[in-house]
């Protein structure tokens, strides 16, 4: 027996067994908060990075070997190549995400999610509860094909 | 008997003339061997795992019991490990603490690295800090260069 491979197996089982197992906790959680008119995204995006443990790790090897392993500006490349990241990759498609919620709020869309008659909202929900597995594979369609943005 | 400066400058083989002794020595590795490492260790690492569920039930995080668990299952690894690090040499000591500096920060914090992003997307999804954790991996898997870092500076 090895502590190294202990400690690996220990990690891999709770990145790629438990973790993509919990999303689908936390995507039902974030189902009855959106049914309640509550802020659900926070576990919308819980449940997609818990279906992306392992990438998100890869995502931080990719930025600790941006130098060798005895450059002492490894740490603050990192940090940095993080910030490019987060600045020219992440930032754009929240943009996108904003945009598209521009059009639906101008449309009026959004007005029957929040305030009023509900019924948007409720529907909504109901077809999430009822298709949380197909959403579930959604999420997994869209990680597996997207495994080439990793560098 | 007293230790001469001839016994010194001869290269201990570790061998042990005396019957008593080798009694002496043969019950104590067979303590080590059948009581400590075989029994004693599995019982005390399943305990931190039933440690590590009562302690999720109090709300804290298990790792820490589990962890402690895979290291008390794998003592007898470790110790060969262990050995195979000591050089023999008069540099032993150093040598045995460089080896395992480079144990740790080239197989087990890049291992822990991974443990930092369940622990951060666990955090994130439960509304408690998880940068600190996302700092942490990323230092986990660069411990070296800030190693090295440090040295600059002082240099």
């Amino acid at each position: 027996m090895n502590f190294a491979n202990g400690l690996l197996n220990l990690t891999n089982w709770l990145g790629n067994v438990i973790m993509p197992t919990v999303a689908g906790l936390f995507a039902a959680a974030a189902i009855y908060h959106f049914s309640k008119g509550r802020h659900f995204q926070h576990l919308a995006c819980a449940a997609l990075a818990s279906l992306m443990c392992s990438g998100l790790l890869r995502v931080l090897e990719s930025f600790g070997n941006q130098a060798a392993w005895n450059n002492p500006d490894r740490y603050w490349i990192s940090i940095l190549t993080l910030v490019n990241w987060v600045g020219n990759v992440l930032l754009p498609l929240y943009g996108v995400g904003q945009v598209v919620l521009a059009v639906v709020h101008y449309a009026g869309l959004l007005e029957r999610m929040t305030i009023g008659e509900a019924w948007v909202r409720n529907l909504v929900a109901a077809m999430c509860c009822f298709g949380l597995s197909g959403i579930l594979r959604l999420g997994e369609f869209w990680i597996q094909h997207g495994t080439a943005g990793v560098p | 008997m007293v230790c001469g400066a001839g016994n010194l400058s001869s290269p201990q083989g570790g061998n042990i003339s005396s019957a008593w002794v080798g009694g002496v020595e043969s019950s104590f590795t067979n303590f080590v061997s059948n009581i400590v490492v075989a029994r004693l260790a599995p019982i005390l690492a399943a305990f931190c795992v039933l440690k590590a569920a009562l302690d999720a039930a109090e709300g804290h995080s298990p790792l820490g019991s589990v962890i402690a668990g895979i290291f008390l299952l794998s003592v007898s690894g470790l110790v060969q490990l262990m050995q195979s690090w000591n050089s023999g040499s008069e540099f032993a000591t150093t040598d045995m603490l460089s080896s395992a500096w480079n144990f740790l920060t080239g197989t087990i914090l890049p291992e822990a690295a991974g443990l930092a992003v369940v622990g951060a997307i666990f955090n994130y999804a439960r509304h408690r800090p998880f940068m600190p954790l996302v700092g942490a991996g990323l230092a986990f898997v660069s411990v070296s260069a800030i190693w090295r870092l440090c040295e600059a500076m002082v240099g």
